[in-house]
């Protein structure tokens, strides 16, 4: 008898072990990807060293220069962002994954063991685990939160590229290298957690108020032409484009709702246009 | 009940542009009328979403 209540007790340690294991580490057979031929570190450096060797100078009137410099910052940016977004992920995963896995897996072993001791420690043991949880249910709030300010970083990061590579096509006298830099320095921001929460608090009030405006039987808006008007037209009217992907992705997903977009001057279908271009290229459905 | 957007103040140049585009956005119709000031309003006529 008292072997078998040692026995026992030792499924219940190894069950216990093994789902606390996964709670704590989370999701261990989830990778960031393949190995990278060179560190981060090592190619921010080998970026560094070739924009040193750009010759300055030239940078404000070689179109040429400019852009490679450009591209070299970009890819740098880049770079980093990756890997912070993989860290970012990593602990999202972390908080929800582990509390998940830990409460099915002790849930589910309580079902297959039939012993009623050995059931009871392990639905106990699961009630510790769903109490942690409910302890955790602020980070898991903030997981889901986190990953909707990461795909507006992405959302937003897509847009200033977009910006970028077509002020890459313009002169140094049209896209002088002021313009460059400080776009430059908004497309990193937009990789930043700061970056992605202020874009996301933007885009969610303007949306809020398009979605309460398109109750309105009719809505009347100002036309003006942005670069971002005639970048969203100019997607909407390449023939590989279906209108359907890019309706699907504006909020509220209705017809008027995205052709709004098209023309409206205000500041906040401003906002909103941008933001669905963003996730348009990210989508890759608009360049 | 079809949902209708009036756009105001659209340029001579840019009237084509956005009837070609509001029709690939699957407006049922658009219409033209010049303002005084020599620009157009277009109205626009999108389906029911609900339909």
């Amino acid at each position: 008898m008292g072997g078998l209540i040692r026995s026992g007790f030792r499924s219940v340690a190894t069950v216990v072990l093994v789902v606390a294991a996964s709670a704590l580490t989370g999701c261990v057979f989830v990778t960031d990807g393949p190995k990278r031929l060179y560190p981060v570190d090592v190619e921010a450096e080998m970026v560094r060293q070739a924009i040193g060797r750009l010759d300055l100078s030239r940078l404000a009137n070689s179109a040429a220069d400019r852009n490679a410099f450009i591209a070299a910052r970009m890819y740098a940016i880049d770079m980093q962002y990756t890997a912070y977004e993989s860290a970012l992920t990593r602990e999202r995963q972390n908080v929800g994954f582990g509390a998940a896995a830990a409460t099915l897996g002790l849930t589910t072993a309580s079902g297959l063991l039939a012993p009623v001791a050995t059931k009871n420690i392990l639905t106990g043991a699961a009630g510790f685990i769903t109490g942690t949880r409910a302890a955790y249910d602020n980070d898991v709030l903030l997981a889901q939160s986190v990953q909707w300010i990461q795909s507006q970083m992405r959302a937003k990061r897509g847009e200033i590229y977009g910006r970028i590579v077509s002020g890459m096509q313009l002169s140094t006298s049209e896209y002088p290298l002021a313009a460059a830099l400080s776009d430059l320095e908004a497309y990193y921001r937009a990789g930043t957690f700061t970056g992605g929460m202020l874009s996301t608090s933007e885009v969610l009030a303007a949306d809020a108020q398009a979605v309460e405006e398109e109750k309105r039987e009719s809505i009347t808006v100002t036309y003006g032409s942005t670069s971002s008007t005639v970048a969203l037209r100019a997607c909407l009217m390449n023939p590989d484009v279906k209108e359907d992907d890019l309706i699907a992705l504006t909020k509220p997903p209705t017809p008027r709702a995205f052709a709004r977009l098209l023309v409206d001057a205000s500041g906040a279908a401003e906002t909103r246009r941008n933001n669905l271009l963003g996730k348009a290229r990210q989508a890759g459905i608009c360049r | 009940m079809p949902q209708i957007l009036i756009t105001k103040d659209v340029k001579a140049d840019d009237v084509d542009l956005l009837t070609a585009a509001f029709k690939k956005a699957k407006a049922i119709s658009v219409e033209k009328k010049e303002q005084s000031n020599g620009k157009y309003t277009l109205t626009a006529t999108f389906p029911d979403p609900k339909k």
